[in-house]
């Protein structure tokens, strides 16, 4: 205990600090959804009544959707295979994940731009063997959104469900053998329901990441697929309408705040 | 149910030899304990019955099947691990429930089933448990219903009292030992503890570094070891090294015989005489016959006394009663004896333990 409250005084002059340079500041940009400029609801009122907000935040939350339900269905076969691999191999293969996390994502997102784009390597080879005669537009839609941020959140699933199923004990694997389960049985009995918690864990925690994405979704969207953090750009820089941002932002942050509930109940079972 | 042959079986991790050239057959119900040190193979015998790793040499046998390519699917082998290896995400129900389920039981059968299980190693009222809420003997217990619920032809057991205190694994010893003598199914336990072995065995096998020292029923284990090795395993022994005197004993080299029958052994070859503590008498220094001895040590074990000595005969020499029977204080003079069919006498060749 008396460790305990040492700590503690080393740590309130950081804990200050944190306190007056984000908190502070975060909370006074909140609070003027209600109180700017002087106190009302107005602002709510025309975040409620207006379609077209409405119409964003549905927008996102179907691409972080979308991105979650790809994430896992790429990401939990690749950790799948990852565990089988033999020790340098899976080295190997780790690092090949961890990389995209060592360049830059202005550069990982403009790099899909020459790949996807309608004179990239993916619609020439198309055309080249016939499989379309016209380019596919893969670039400033949804379809151009969802395979960046999927491309940049892989490792966030990834990763975690990996090491969730190293620690899945082989010894049960092996009991359920000699008990008579097929691999089948094994995998969909033991195996699958031991690495959910880490599984749903990774789904929650890109969901959560994609809907306040802003880089990557406004470079492949082109302007043309509207997410929150492209709409609060346009209402800081363009309108500016602060007070209406603020609220948005206050929707997000609760709706983040019970995801990241989920995320840790979840996380909690699956330690 | 079914016999177990092992035929020549090894069993090689890079430079080690876990298992060595195994070669026996474990009879339809026997009750056979695998008895060694740690890291001697006992597991991997357990392993490759299952067949959780392929034999590097052998084959095996169960029920007069070849048995050495099949997966542990198709085994039909009931194996409690040494960690117990109970599914964390399932309850007690469901994990004994998981053999019937796989095999695609109707629910009613399973419950059934289960249930008894459940009764038969007293955990009635406990199915609704995870694994985590149970203490370590009844995961145990859990762990042993799983491994019988769907009526095995064998029943592998790794150390399944390991973790369990004395009086635990006293109660459930019994209760394992009926289980088994009810089913009848043919039973491997591992052990290290000796107890346990002998109380628990039709017959024991001991190892060491992977080869089979003996095997053979408690009694002639413990009485007549094939080697010092399984002498010194198997409890407390007196070795007494010397050289045979045909019909007469051994005679030690401070000059002194050790009276026993010497069945076959040539006269004057070296020979080592295992007595055991129980069966060494006290004698006070005035009494004619024995060996001169001190005491050295006077150790109290509850149900026994335990003297440690040093005798003119060489080494230290140990003798055991039950409480109140001797009378010997630390300090004391002494005369050993015991009777000369308590002796065994091993050969020079059996000397050496482990290969
Ligand atoms: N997977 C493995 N890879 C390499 N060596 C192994 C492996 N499994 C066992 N061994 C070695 O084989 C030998 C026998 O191991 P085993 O597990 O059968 O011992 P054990 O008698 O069960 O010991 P304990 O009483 O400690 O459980 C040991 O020397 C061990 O180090
Ligand atoms: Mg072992």
């Amino acid at each position: 205990m008396r460790i305990g409250r040492n700590a503690g005084t080393y740590v309130v002059p950081l804990l200050v600090l944190m306190v007056v340079a984000f908190d502070v500041p975060i909370l006074l940009m909140l609070a003027s959804s209600v109180l700017a400029p002087h106190p009302t609801v107005a602002h709510w009122a025309e975040l409620v009544e207006s379609p077209i907000y409405f119409r964003v935040l549905g927008n996102t939350f179907q691409i972080a959707l979308v991105t979650a339900a790809v994430c896992g269905l790429i990401g939990y076969p690749l950790a799948y295979w990852m565990r089988g691999l033999g020790g340098r191999a899976q080295l190997a293969v780790v690092t090949l994940v961890l990389l995209p996390f060592w360049i830059s994502i202005l550069v990982r997102t403009y790099a899909w731009i020459v790949v996807l784009g309608n004179n990239g390597i993916v619609n020439r080879s198309l055309m080249g063997l016939g499989l379309t005669d016209r380019p596919v537009s893969f670039l400033y839609n949804q379809l151009g959104v969802t395979i960046g941020t999927t491309n940049v959140l892989l490792p966030f699933l990834v990763l975690p469900l990996f090491a969730a199923m190293l620690k899945i004990d082989e010894r049960l694997l092996q009991a359920a053998a000699t008990l008579g389960a097929s691999r089948r049985a094994i995998f969909w009995r033991v195996f699958f329901p031991l690495s959910l918690p880490a599984f749903a864990a990774g789904l929650v925690l890109v969901f959560i990441l994609t809907l306040g994405f802003y880089v990557t979704p406004a470079i492949l969207g082109g302007g043309r697929v509207p997410m929150i953090s492209s709409m609060l750009d346009i209402l800081i820089n363009q309108m500016p309408r602060w007070e209406l941002a603020a609220a948005i932002s206050t929707l997000l942050l609760a709706v983040t705040l019970a995801l990241y509930g989920v995320y840790r109940t979840i996380a909690a079972r699956a330690a | 149910m079914g016999a177990i042959e092992f035929d020549g079986v090894a069993k090689r991790y890079g430079p080690v030899h876990a298992v060595r050239d195994l070669t026996m057959r474990v009879p339809e119900g026997e009750f056979l304990t695998i008895l060694g040190p740690s890291g001697s193979g006992k597991t991997t015998i357990l392993s490759l019955v299952a067949g959780l790793v392929p034999p590097t040499g052998g084959r095996i046998l169960i029920a007069g099947r070849d048995v050495t390519n099949l997966e542990p699917q198709q085994r039909r082998i009931g194996l409690v691990f040494q960690s117990y290896a109970l599914f964390p995400h399932l309850d007690v129900f469901r994990n004994v429930a998981f053999p019937l389920a796989v095999r695609g039981r109707p629910r009613s059968e399973i419950a059934d089933k289960v249930a008894a299980a459940l009764a038969r190693v007293r955990l009635d009222g406990f199915a609704r448990r995870k694994p985590q809420q149970l203490s370590g003997g009844q995961q145990q217990r859990v762990a042993l219903a799983r491994a019988f619920v769907f009526e095995p032809d064998i029943l592998l057991l790794d150390e399944p009292l390991g973790a369990l205190d004395r009086k635990l694994r006293e109660e459930v010893q019994v209760e394992l030992k009926a289980l088994q003598r009810d089913l009848g199914i043919t039973t491997l336990l591992v052990t290290h503890d000796q107890e346990e072995a002998l109380s628990l065995s039709d017959r024991i096998i001991v190892l060491d570094h992977g080869a089979m020292q003996q095997v053979g029923t408690p009694d002639e284990v413990y009485r007549r070891p094939a080697n010092r090795f399984v002498a010194g395993f198997l409890g407390l022994a007196n070795l007494l090294e010397g050289r045979v005197e045909a019909g007469r004993g051994l005679r030690l080299p401070t000059g002194e015989l050790v009276a026993c029958a010497t069945q076959g052994l040539a006269e004057g070859s070296p020979a080592t005489a295992v007595v055991r503590p129980e069966r060494v008498r006290l004698l006070p220094e005035t009494a004619g016959e024995g060996i001169a001895a001190r005491v050295r040590q006077d150790v109290y074990l509850g149900h026994l006394r335990r003297w440690h000595l040093d005798s003119d005969a060489g080494p230290e020499l140990i003798a055991a009663a039950a409480d109140g029977v001797g009378q010997a204080a630390i300090g004391d003079r002494v005369r050993v004896a015991w009777a000369p069919e308590d002796v065994w006498l091993l050969p020079e060749e059996a000397r050496g333990a482990a290969a």
